[in-house]
């Protein structure tokens, strides 16, 4: 009774503004409304006369309207409600209208996963990126394709090899030691990684980041669609998992009536990297520090034949002290001639590593569709190839993927929808073992790193491409080693899902969802019989070598051991498993219903059940003659060795997860302008353990909506306003934090303590984590405003959010009084607070007949702060590159020694810890010294020398992307950018350099005479004397490393992509049998516009950590698509 | 109507699955144990002994290793820097006073899951169950005893009802931050004592690898140790009589001689199949690069040969002519010279050195050592010194003749008046004339300097000086008896030029500061 009060006010209210202005001769209108589904009349529909905004009127109880003062000119009524398309009739005195529902769900829904919303009911923030558009020809992981497409939303590539996954952030960290990873949700069933490899990890290149992309084996030309949820009111019905937001991918289905077969194809060529991009020394000047180096007392005869690791000068000397027989000569004679033309060789030879490891190789995709379907069904399915030989030199990848989708209609209360999807993959990557940490200079070493990228990077140019040098001991060549040291992956995901809906009335419908996912990951590390590190572990070519070769076993049982083999022949054979499966299971029930035409009802209500078993095993094979028929011959000492030296045989480990939550939601609405919803989740998890205390977790969100441009006094200002929306959410969510973080109740694991007799071996229980009985979620609270505008007929579509999110209970790493056997302990102590603002602004430039130019602009902006986390770190957490949190600054956060320039003999100086730190001032006594930095210390009172650099996630981003459409041409160009980030650079500084390193060509600034102090900052190569003077010098030359000059500002702008497709016209497609056919040249990432000139071609994305790593290449690609 | 029903079959099933979820959720999230069985409670045993050791501080700590910062200009480790020079330590290390602050404390802790997971199960009175309790009480007390000892001044009989202690923790840390106030040593010294009688009571030698458990054998020489240092050297008697039997088995020096090489020799000394060896740990340790022949940076601070003439190795000895040189050939078991430009020093080489190798494809692991946290050979020497204490000097006498025929080649047999008549001929030590005499000031009463107890005491704790070389235990003496010891600064030819600091009787230094991170976290600090 009320709401038609209030629309009588409004209509009167528009009908005198309107009055005002009309002068002409007018007419009054009448007619009803009703719609096609359920014959009953409209409430509240709104009718309106076209091209004239200023008259207009909503339908009463009956679905009656009266509309005044049209003028005689007036040709055409349009008619609108939601949920209905919009019906355009002829002006006459009596109009009856039947409005049509709107089939085109996925433009006006909100898909969550689980329920699809009404995007003008909807309250929460989120955004829907068209797969068609974001995809990026000839990258196939989808998740890369997400980069600069929401505002929000950051993709930063930490490497582009295939199936690792990008490290993807909504709205920024939410965690401090969680992994702050969206969940990734496809049609409607969370997707779980098969190994759980956090943040930090993503960026490692091990060989496990290979296998972190949950949905790698998504085809891209299956997605319809993303809709990624990012404020706690969208993501709420996930509740307990979706803290760090929720990315819904939702696949191709079959429509009725429409059957067509599709083909893609691409066709991918990648840039080879070159020297010209990067700030390396050629090889003279690479040479002249050889000189140098050797002048100041390394690379001499003595300390370089026997070295375990040597290049040119290792090389020269193993060739004056060889001998051969035959000839009677020596390998290089022993003279200053011969040596000065020797190395004058190396002088002229600039090997462009590049080149010779990497390729122009053809990547190339194919994908079949076909779909169609009839009122009782339809169905999708696909298929697909893509064949990649590879960038660099052992990097191939093959992948198959197939899917079906079907939706069957066994009644028309009854329907069943059935998925398959399966992929296979297999790949190959350079053989890698896992990075570690020097604790105590903070420096991240791989043994054996084989690299592509890495070594062109890391080598010295001056190296001869086809000769053999020294490496633990062993000869080594990159060529030769990557031939017989590789990885190779095989991957398996398969996921059945099928789902039964009910719909007893039409506005009950009952659902019922299962599905079963499996995911296989085999990884085969083959080194090979003359592999580089096979043939270390029987380097003995001399006795020194003999006894300082740490590969080498010498048997402690027998007083007279001498070092020897325990891989006589053959190679190494390693075998990673990872397997994943998991089950779901979902009943819900949806209930829609609208009270007298005005009062909207919707609700959805469901409970589910989760399964989640990983296992993994580990196998090392020792001794296997590849070349030899693939037969194992070990040495029986290789497993008395390991018994020894406490070193696994092989390995095992199986992990349960199991989730069960009951959930709701609902929104009322009252004309579909005035909505208010509430969501709860109430959710359980056994991933703390026993426990009960800490096993629930109800989250909830309150939000609400207000579609301004609805009411009817806002029509007067279409269609320059065309659409208005605010809304408003609070919500709490949660996630259960690190995976390791599980102590609830103690955790008692088992454990093989070291022994040195295998006599005194037995295998013991360890608590390795106490009880922590108030272990608990972390959670969010999050207020969001978001602001939908549309101006001028919606041509230029503006949305901003704003929010603000408060996460608690941070699981954070602490120190205790350490009396009940651990001090530092994790648990739920931290808090962070974080704000920030996205914008999203589309506009259609010019829109003509055959010509239309759309600009899409994103920016968004984040900000957080740590607020409580009560831990002491080491100097060293602080200056390292991937940041840390600390209160009162971002997570992340990364701090730099303050460098002070050189000393009078080059070496650098630093303020250093024992400044003194004024705590009522705040100000700080500088006391600067060279060697002073000990990045051990973790006194917080001697921390106050650090200056903050600033936090290694950017806060700023934004896109910027163009699209020109004439004809058939479309001609997109695409921008994207990043800021508000520091980079750490290389640590290319030591105490000591050998032979093999390159340099970059800042050493040409380098100090080299006094007086150099006072115009450059870049340290002396140190002299052995120096380094013989002063046992600490290792420790300035790495403070240089993390010193305030060498740091970088992360902000870059990219050239994204470009692109120019072309749609055939029908005839010609027609004239090869399609019925389209479309061609499309795509460049993408084709350089940086904007980048810190101090990175020197670094790439501010891309963490150069070797291993499997590989930076996101430049490429073409070459789309073609047909459909029949 | 059929709504209605449908509706409430489906709310049924919600209300059947929340209430059956809890089942469901019961299943445990990974391959962690849970502590139900006797095998079970036998192997989380194995958690209740130390990972790490203490030796490597307490030796930089006492008068075994002088400065040759002189001499070496390889990089010298700033944690090694900071102990030596008894300053507080911000530096983190393997062998640091935090790691063994948590590693003694995480043995107290699976000391205390076994006692638990023992009273579940049915507790003491269970046959199969007791000796595991008995072990458990032992272990507990073992590591609340070596926490005390390094933590706080010394136990005495006078102050150390005030001296600040440390908790004694006899149930499982609940919570997450749980405060402590700190107890006094005599408080925890009387804990240990009851921990150790119950103990006493139910430990055997029914365990998997009995060397690396407190079986009888080590228990009472466990006990011998802490009365002795309990000020009840009656009991400490009784227990070594115990301990040692009618025969003592004593090290067998010639078969270790029949090792080619020290590095092998070493690893022998510490195999558990040597009678001597009665408790074994491993530590996370560079303790073997120090007391091992390897140079550079793990001889910064070293037991010179210079320390090795004057006060330990070749300190001269009661038994020894006047004239007679002191030498290697003396030992059973050849202690070692070795010289680097000026550097010399002289070691035992009894620590080993090994390497855990966590990764072989990489070669990457810890390093590792092992040591006899009791053997019948220091045993012996402490029921020498609880003879002493009780004016036993002719039984003492015994002893450390047993000791010493053992240690040397020849055949020792001295009596309480040559050893009075020897020390009192022998100049009380000074940094720039050093020997191995020097002045005891103990908490507790001992006869006046040149009496034959104060010349006894000064024979024993020079035996055992020698004897647990590079094992730590020598600044527990230093402690109990007052010694004051200096920081010198060596040139490496042998003269000391300077001395940078000294640690009198009363200096609080003696109490190891309590570690950064758990004063951060409101433990009271020792005083400074």
């Amino acid at each position: 009774m009320r709401s038609k009060l209030l629309t009588s006010l409004i209509s009167a209210g528009l009908l005198l503004l309107g009055m005002a202005t009309s002068f002409a001769q007018t007419k009054t209108v009448r007619g009803t409304v009703i719609a096609e589904d359920d014959g009953q009349p409209v409430v509240g529909a709104f009718v309106t006369v076209q091209g004239v905004s200023k008259i207009g009127t909503l339908t009463d109880l009956d679905g009656n309207f009266e509309l005044k003062n049209v003028p005689q000119s007036a040709k055409n009524l349009v008619v609108s409600f939601m949920g209905y398309q919009d019906e355009t009739v002829p002006v006459a005195d009596k109009v009856k209208v039947t409005l049509k529902t709107d089939n085109e769900l996925l433009e006006s829904a909100v898909v969550t996963g689980m329920t699809s919303v009404d995007r003008r009911l909807f309250t929460g923030s989120a955004a829907k990126v068209d797969a068609e558009e974001a995809k990026i020809a000839g990258i196939a992981d989808i998740s890369r394709s997400l980069e600069g497409r929401v505002a929000g939303v950051t993709v930063q590539n930490v490497s582009g090899t295939f199936g690792t996954a990008p490290k993807i952030r909504v709205r920024g960290a939410t965690s401090i030691y969680g992994s702050s990873k969206p969940l990734w949700v496809v049609d409607g069933v969370i997707m779980e990684d098969v190994v759980e490899v956090d943040a930090e990890d993503l960026s490692s290149g091990d060989a496990n980041t290979l296998i972190s992309s949950a949905i790698a084996g998504l085809n891209s030309d299956d997605i319809e669609s993303f809709d990624i949820l990012k404020d706690g009111s969208a993501t709420s019905i996930y509740g307990a998992r979706a803290m760090a937001g929720v990315i819904v991918v939702t696949t191709k289905k079959g429509k009725s009536g429409h059957s067509s077969i599709n083909y893609t194809g691409e066709f991918t060529v990648r840039l080879k990297p070159s020297y010209s991009n990067f700030n390396i020394m050629n090889s003279q000047d690479q040479m002249s520090i050889y000189q140098e180096l050797e002048q100041k007392g390394y690379l001499l005869y003595a300390g370089t034949v026997n070295a375990s690791e040597s290049g040119i000068y290792g090389k020269m000397y193993s060739l004056i002290s060889q001998f051969d027989e035959t000839s009677g000569m020596f390998g290089l004679p022993n003279t200053p001639e011969a040596r000065a033309e020797y190395l004058r060789a190396a002088e002229y030879r600039n090997t462009d590593w590049f080149d010779k490891l990497f390729t122009y190789n053809l990547q190339h995709n194919h994908s079949l569709s076909m779909s169609g379907g009839t009122d009782k069904g339809n169905y999708y399915a696909s298929l697909s190839v893509m064949d990649d030989p590879g960038w660099s030199v052992q990097s191939s990848v093959r992948r198959f993927t197939a899917n079906i989708n079907t939706t069957y209609k066994i009644s028309s209360t009854l329907s069943v929808n059935l998925i398959g999807n399966a992929s296979y993959r297999t790949q190959r990557a350079p053989g890698t073992l896992g990075s570690t940490v020097d604790a105590v200079n903070g420096a991240v070493q791989r043994d054996f790193d084989i690299n592509p990228y890495s070594y062109a990077l890391n080598t010295s140019r001056a190296l001869d491409p086809d000769e053999f040098y020294t490496r633990n001991y062993a000869p080594f060549n990159i060529f030769h080693e990557l031939e017989n040291n590789y990885l190779d992956i095989d991957v398996t995901n398969v996921r059945f899902q099928g789902e039964l809906k009910f719909k007893p009335i039409k506005q009950l419908e009952f659902s019922a969802l299962a599905a079963y996912k499996y995911s296989g990951t085999s990884r085969e590390h083959y080194i090979l019989d003359d592999s580089n590190q096979a043939l270390a572990y029987r380097a003995m070519q001399t006795t020194t070598i003999r006894d300082s070769n740490s590969f080498l076993y010498t048997d402690p049982d027998d007083m007279f051991a001498v070092p020897v083999s325990v891989l006589p022949v053959g190679g190494i054979y390693q075998r990673t498993d990872n397997k994943m499966n998991g089950w779901d299971l979902r009943v819900s029930a949806n209930y829609n219903q609208t009270f007298a035409k005005i009062h909207t009802l919707s609700a959805y209500a469901g409970a589910e059940v989760n399964s989640t078993d990983r296992h993994s095993s580990w196998f090392r094979g020792w001794g296997i003659q590849y070349d030899m028929g693939e037969i194992a011959n070990y040495d029986y000492r290789v497993f008395k060795k390991g018994a020894e030296e406490n070193s696994q045989y092989f390995t095992m480990d199986n992990t349960h997860e199991r989730r069960a939550a009951f959930f709701g939601t609902a929104t009322y609405s009252l004309k579909n302008r005035y909505s208010i919803n509430g969501t709860i989740r109430y959710e359980g998890s056994n991933r703390l353990g026993k426990a009960r205390s800490a096993r629930w977790l109800p989250t909830w969100n309150v939000s609400g909506r207000w579609n301004i441009s609805d009411e009817p006094w806002m029509r007067k200002l279409q269609p320059a306003l065309s659409h208005a929306a605010v809304k408003l959410s609070y919500s709490l969510t949660g996630e259960s934090g690190p995976s390791w973080v599980t102590n609830s109740n103690v955790v008692i694991a088992a454990y093989n303590p070291w022994r040195n007799s295998v006599n005194d071996r037995e295998t013991i229980l360890t608590i390795s984590s106490l009880a922590n009985p108030d272990l608990t979620f972390e959670k969010k609270h999050e207020f969001n405003v978001g602001v939908e505008l549309g101006f001028v007929d919606n041509r230029i579509n503006f949305t901003g959010d704003w929010y603000k999110r408060n996460n608690y209970d941070l699981i954070g790493r602490t120190n205790t009084q350490g009396i009940g056997g651990e001090v530092m302990k994790y648990g739920n102590v931290a808090s962070m607070k974080s704000d920030g603002f996205e914008l999203s602004l589309t506009t259609q430039n010019i829109r003509t007949k055959n010509f239309k130019w759309t600009t899409n602009l994103i920016y968004s902006h984040s900000h957080n702060e740590v607020t409580k986390l009560y831990t002491n770190l080491r100097v060293i957490d602080l200056v390292r590159g991937s940041g840390f949190a600390m209160e009162g600054y971002p997570n992340h956060s990364i701090f730099s020694i303050p460098f002070r320039g050189l000393n009078e003999e080059g070496i650098p100086t630093f303020v250093d810890q024992d400044s003194e730190y004024n705590k009522e001032t705040g100000e700080l006594k500088e006391h600067i010294s060279t060697t002073g930095i000990y990045f051990q210390t973790s006194d917080p009172d001697k921390m106050h020398f650090l200056e903050y650099s600033g936090v290694a996630d950017p806060t700023d981003l934004g896109s910027f992307g163009n699209t020109f459409e004439w004809k058939g041409f479309r001609l997109n160009i695409f921008i994207t950018g990043s800021f508000g980030n520091v980079v750490r650079l290389d640590p290319v500084f030591k105490a000591r350099y050998s032979d093999l390193n390159s340099m970059p060509r800042e050493f040409k600034n380098r100090w080299v005479v006094p007086g150099d102090e006072n115009t450059t900052t870049i340290p002396v190569i140190a002299s052995r004397i120096q380094n013989t003077n002063d046992g600490h010098l290792s420790y300035a030359y790495n403070a240089y490393n993390y010193s305030t000059e060498r740091i970088a500002s992360g902000d870059f702008i990219r050239l994204k992509e470009i692109s120019l497709s072309y749609d055939l016209p029908k005839k010609w497609a027609k004239a090869i049998y399609c019925n389209n056919m479309s061609l499309k040249v795509q460049a993408t990432n084709i350089c940086l516009l904007y980048a810190d000139p101090k990175l020197n071609g670094q790439d501010p994305e891309f963490f150069n950590t070797g291993g499997v790593a590989v930076p996101v290449p430049r490429q073409f690609t070459l789309t073609l698509k047909l459909g029949l | 109507m059929t709504i209605m029903k449908k509706s409430i079959i489906l709310f049924a099933t919600a209300l059947f699955a929340l209430v059956s979820c809890d089942k469901f959720l019961d299943t445990l999230p990974d391959n962690r144990a849970e502590v139900n069985s006797v095998e079970k409670v036998a192997a989380l045993m194995g958690d209740a002994y130390s990972r790490t050791d203490y030796m490597m501080v307490t030796e930089l700590l006492a008068d075994n290793m002088d400065n040759n910062k002189a001499v070496i200009t390889s990089y010298a480790d700033r944690f090694f820097e900071q102990v030596w020079n008894w300053e507080d330590v911000t530096e983190s290390n393997n062998e640091s006073p935090e790691n063994i602050w948590q590693n003694n404390w995480g043995s107290i802790a699976a000391a205390n899951q076994v006692l638990e997971a023992i009273n579940e199960m049915g507790g003491k009175e269970n046959p199969e169950l007791a000796p595991y309790y008995g072990e458990a009480l032992m272990a507990r007390a073992y590591a609340h005893f070596l926490l005390v000892n390094i933590f706080c001044l010394h136990y005495n009989t006078k102050t150390s009802t005030t001296d600040p202690g440390i908790p004694y923790m006899d149930k499982p840390e609940q919570g997450l931050m749980p405060q402590y106030e700190r107890s006094n040593v005599a408080e925890v010294y009387k804990r240990i004592d009851e921990d150790i009688q119950e103990g006493l009571k139910y430990v055997t030698d029914n365990y998997a690898v009995p060397k690396y458990h407190f079986n009888v054998q080590a228990s009472y020489a466990f006990a011998t140790r802490f009365y002795l240092y309990y000020e009840k050297p009656d009991k400490a008697l009784e227990y070594a009589n115990r301990c040692l039997g009618p025969i003592p088995a004593l090290r067998d020096y010639d078969e270790l001689n029949t090792y080619p090489d020290k590095a092998t020799a070493s690893a022998a000394y510490v195999r558990s199949d040597m009678k001597s060896n009665l408790l074994l740990q491993t530590g996370a340790s560079n303790q073997g690069l120090f007391w091992g022949n390897y140079s550079g940076s793990y001889k910064h601070f070293g037991h010179t040969t210079n320390l090795a003439l004057t006060e330990t190795i070749f300190g001269r000895v009661p038994w020894l002519g006047e004239n007679d040189s002191f030498s290697a050939s003396n030992y059973r078991f050849k202690p070692r010279n070795y010289s680097s430009s000026r550097l010399r020093y002289t070691i035992f080489w009894n620590v080993p050195y090994e390497f855990e190798v966590t990764n072989p494809v990489a070669g990457t692991g810890y390093r590792r050592t092992l040591y006899p946290a009791f053997t019948t050979d220091a045993c012996l020497l402490d029921r020498a010194e609880a003879k002493i204490l009780l004016h036993d000097y002719v039984g003492a006498c015994e002893d450390l003749n047993l000791w010493s025929s053992n240690m040397y080649t020849t055949p020792v047999n001295v009596t309480p008046e040559q050893v009075t008549e020897f020390y009192n001929n022998m100049d009380y030590y000074t940094w720039q004339e050093p020997t191995p005499k020097k002045h005891l000031e103990p908490a507790f009463e001992i006869d006046e300097e040149g009496s034959t107890q104060e010349c006894m005491l000064q024979y024993v704790l020079h035996s055992r000086r020698v004897e647990t070389l590079g094992f730590g235990i020598r600044w527990f003496d230093i402690k109990r008896y007052g010694i004051t010891i200096y920081r010198r600064v060596s040139d490496g030819d042998g003269v000391i030029s300077s001395i940078s600091d000294e640690l009198k009787p009363d200096d609080l230094r003696r109490a190891v500061q309590i570690p950064l991170r758990v004063r951060d976290a409101g433990f009271e600090a020792n005083a400074r």
